[in-house]
């Protein structure tokens, strides 16, 4: 039903009270015709007072002036007074207006002597408000600075520069176009049942062109739309058409008991959204539950609902969504790089490490038994020797202790080179002599020296590891020989010159020739004892020492040897002598004497 | 400002579409009227001093084919019934139209426009039979060719709609 209908709408305003009452001014009880109850009362007692005091009232009243105000019953007018406030006010709006240059020029004294107090009573109302608008611009400005900053010096804001000037819209409009995802440009409170528009608000940033002059006709045509739609598709009219596309444009509607709230959407707003229009509508159902009852086309009561229908007119914008392909890519590119560095780094890991490995495999003394991982980290078993380096001092830098566990016991090693040095310290060698190991375990003495020490290092060869140690290598010094030559005696049979048993003193002068060449002369003295003539036992000394030397002359190689004969010079001693019988030594060095292989005589 | 939706009903071919066109504001091509059958515009009006938005919404032509859509009346503060003056068919409809509509909904001011009446050789309406009418509704003789009465018309409803007779 509708309720304009109703016989019993409204009535026409009716005349207002006397006129007297109309004027903006107080009334003046005690002389006026009041209408109101109270003044009805007023008039009453007035009416009392002069069938009481007959008409000589206001004399009296005069009179009552005088003797002070304590004569009015203040008591009675104090009881009577908040009534009669509410009943005037329910009539009409005159006490208002009468009291209002009393309330003007209060508060004006007010605030001339003081400002403060009513500055603390209006606070708790205008700060909020304040704040919120001083937020609300300044998040806006920012935003709009983001956006300025954020695509005014881009690539893109260079293309969509372009863009604007070829579309001929504002280069904020393609911004725009490009970033917002959605922004809520319209609200509307539609009268459900008339289809009139009860509140409509716009986006600021929306152009008028489609505002709030049209929201009448919007309104009506959402309202027709949605019937039409309801009818057409058989479907209850509260569910008909709650949302519709338009292009960029999308425009939802909740329902509600008494109105429809309708949104018109650039973009496409999140799910949520639908929530909060449902609680706003809610809210505006219960607080505004009598105006939309009393609805009959006056929608001034409505504006208070301005600010809540404005909280829903909001806009999110997108970030930058190719920047954040971008984003992506770059991303992407690092992890690829990433992953492409650690699998270098493996790489090049491994690489270090099999060349650590070829390293210990081949370092004198380390034997490598096998590899592992533990957790990543290469582990090395192994043996090694003390003699030799370190396995760990092997480790390049490039890898450290962390990256490989080396676990390797002490061996002794027959790496020949460390089996040499083995020798060497336990050896109490002689100066200039060297020793050097062959595979299988065989050390080789060389230098110049004796060989004294070989008997007692020979001893020790099976705790070095070795079997055999061959001195044949060594060259005694030259001194040595020289005296080891001249130490030399070979004696003969009675009137013999044959020698016997040459092969020491061959050796001795190879020895020599090999060690002096021909810096040194061998002298070979024969001798004979004193039995016989001279001339016998010169013949027989020189011959004994020729032969000698014609013995000797295959080791000689370019030593230089002369023999000499000294007959029974230098006998041993009187008589038939054995040990007389005999062929000395001499080494002289070169150049002493002319070269001469001849025998002399002394 | 005030605002009241008023409804223009009417057989096809009454002049509805012509006698709103010219004197109301509207955003909506006359297609809509043959797509959803409504077509919504907007009057403003002063009665004694007051303005008054009227929301007028056209709706398409009743007849056999495509009866009027009643559900479009929701709501509606009057109705403007038009008729063709040299139609007394269609004043019989558009009465008939506002019984339907007020049974619907409830009683709902309503004027009478009689259209045509530019076209007064083809008057066909018996003159006793819109006095009559007179007595128990507002009737105006209308012609949306030559402008007469139309505005007079939409103030009547606009009055109204503001206090129901």
């Amino acid at each position: 039903m509708l309720r304009r209908s109703r016989p019993e709408a409204p009535a026409p305003a009716s005349p207002r009270g006397s006129p007297r009452v109309s004027a903006p001014t107080p009334p003046d009880p005690p002389d006026s015709t009041y209408q109101s109850p109270v003044a009805h009362e007023l008039a009453t007692a007035d009416e009392l007072r002069r069938l009481v005091l007959g008409h000589d009232r206001a004399d009296l009243l005069d009179r009552w002036a005088e003797a002070g105000p304590e004569h009015l019953d203040a008591a009675a007018l104090s009881d009577m007074l908040p009534d009669a406030v509410r009943l005037r006010e329910r009539r009409d709006d005159e006490l208002g207006r009468a009291l209002e240059p009393s309330i003007e020029s209060g508060l004006r004294v007010s605030v001339e002597r003081d400002p403060q107090p009513i500055a603390d009573i209006l606070f708790p109302v205008m700060g909020p408000a304040i704040r919120r608008a001083v937020r609300q611009a300044v998040a806006s400005s920012m935003d709009n600075l983001n956006r300025s900053v954020n695509y005014g010096l881009s690539w893109k804001g260079l293309k969509w520069r372009v863009e604007a000037w070829r579309r001929g819209v504002s280069f904020g409009e393609v911004v725009l176009h490009h970033t917002l995802r959605y922004r809520v440009e319209q609200v509307l409170l539609v009268h459900r049942e008339t289809g009139l528009p009860l509140q409509h608000a716009v986006a600021p940033e929306v152009a008028s062109a489609n505002g709030e002059d049209d929201a009448d006709l919007v309104s009506s045509m959402l309202t027709a739309l949605r019937q039409f739609v309801g009818d057409s598709f058989d479907v209850d009219e509260d569910d008909a058409l709650n949302a519709f596309q338009a292009g960029d444009l999308t425009v939802w509607a909740e329902t509600g008991p008494d109105a429809l709230l309708a949104t018109v959407v650039r973009g496409t707003p999140s799910a949520s959204f639908r929530e909060r229009m449902a609680g706003v509508l809610a809210t505006l159902h219960a607080k505004h539950a009598a105006a939309f009852d009393a609805f009959e086309g006056d929608a001034t009561p409505f504006e208070s609902t301005n600010d809540t229908l404005r909280s829903l007119l909001d806009a999110e914008y997108a970030d930058d969504s190719k920047a954040g392909s971008a984003k992506l890519w770059i991303l992407a590119l690092l992890l690829l790089g990433l992953l492409g560095y650690l699998g270098w780094r493996m790489w090049e890991t491994h690489q270090r490490e099999a060349a650590f490995l070829q390293a210990l495999e081949a370092e004198p003394g380390v034997t490598v038994l096998r590899t592992e991982r533990e957790g990543g980290r290469l582990v090395v078993i192994g043996a090694s020797d003390p003699l030799g380096r370190a396995p760990l001092s092997l480790l390049p830098e490039e890898l450290d202790s962390s990256d490989v566990d080396l676990r390797f016991v002490s061996a002794l090693s027959d790496d020949p080179q460390l089996v040499a040095q083995r020798a060497t310290r336990a050896f109490d060698l002689p100066d200039g002599v060297t020793l050097r190991a062959e595979p299988g375990g065989r050390i080789i003495a060389e230098g110049d020296a004796d060989t004294l020490w070989a008997a007692e290092a020979r001893r020790l060869l099976p705790v070095l590891g070795a079997r055999q140690l061959d001195v044949s290598g060594l060259v005694p010094a030259l001194e040595e020989v020289i005296a080891d030559v001249e130490a030399l005696t070979l004696t003969f049979e009675e009137g013999s010159a044959q020698p016997v048993g040459m092969e020491r003193i061959q050796r001795h002068v190879g020895h020599l020739a090999q060690l002096a060449n021909d810096t040194v002369v061998l002298i070979i003295e024969g001798h004979t004892d004193d039995t016989g003539t001279d001339a016998e036992n010169q013949a027989l000394s020189l011959s004994r020492a020729v032969s000698v030397r014609n013995a000797v002359l295959p080791n000689a190689g370019t030593l230089t040897i002369r023999a000499e004969g000294y007959a029974d010079t230098r006998a041993l001693e009187s008589g038939v002598s054995p040990s007389s019988r005999r062929v000395t030594f001499r080494v002289e060095s070169a150049g002493n004497r002319p070269d001469s292989t001849s025998a002399q005589a002394p | 400002m005030i605002q009241k939706k008023i409804c223009l009903i009417g057989v096809p071919a009454v002049g509805k579409t012509s006698l709103v066109r010219r004197f109301v504001e509207g955003l909506f091509s006359e297609a809509y009227l043959t797509t959803i059958g409504v077509k919504i515009d907007r009057r403003e009006v002063e009665v004694d001093g007051t303005a008054v938005r009227l929301v007028v919404w056209d709706i398409a032509g009743d007849d056999a084919y495509s009866p009027l859509d009643l559900t479009y009346l929701r709501g509606a503060a009057g109705l403007l019934l038009v008729a063709d003056g040299t139609r007394p068919s269609t004043l019989n409809r558009a009465l008939e139209l506002r019984e339907a509509a007020q049974e619907a909904y409830g009683p709902m001011p309503a004027v009478i426009a009689l259209n045509k009446v530019d076209l007064e050789s083809d008057w066909a309406l018996d003159a006793d039979r819109v006095a009559t009418l007179r007595e128990t509704a507002t009737v105006l003789e209308t012609s949306a060719k030559t402008g007469a009465n139309v505005e007079a018309a939409f103030d009547a409803l606009a009055r109204y709609t503001l206090k129901p007779s």
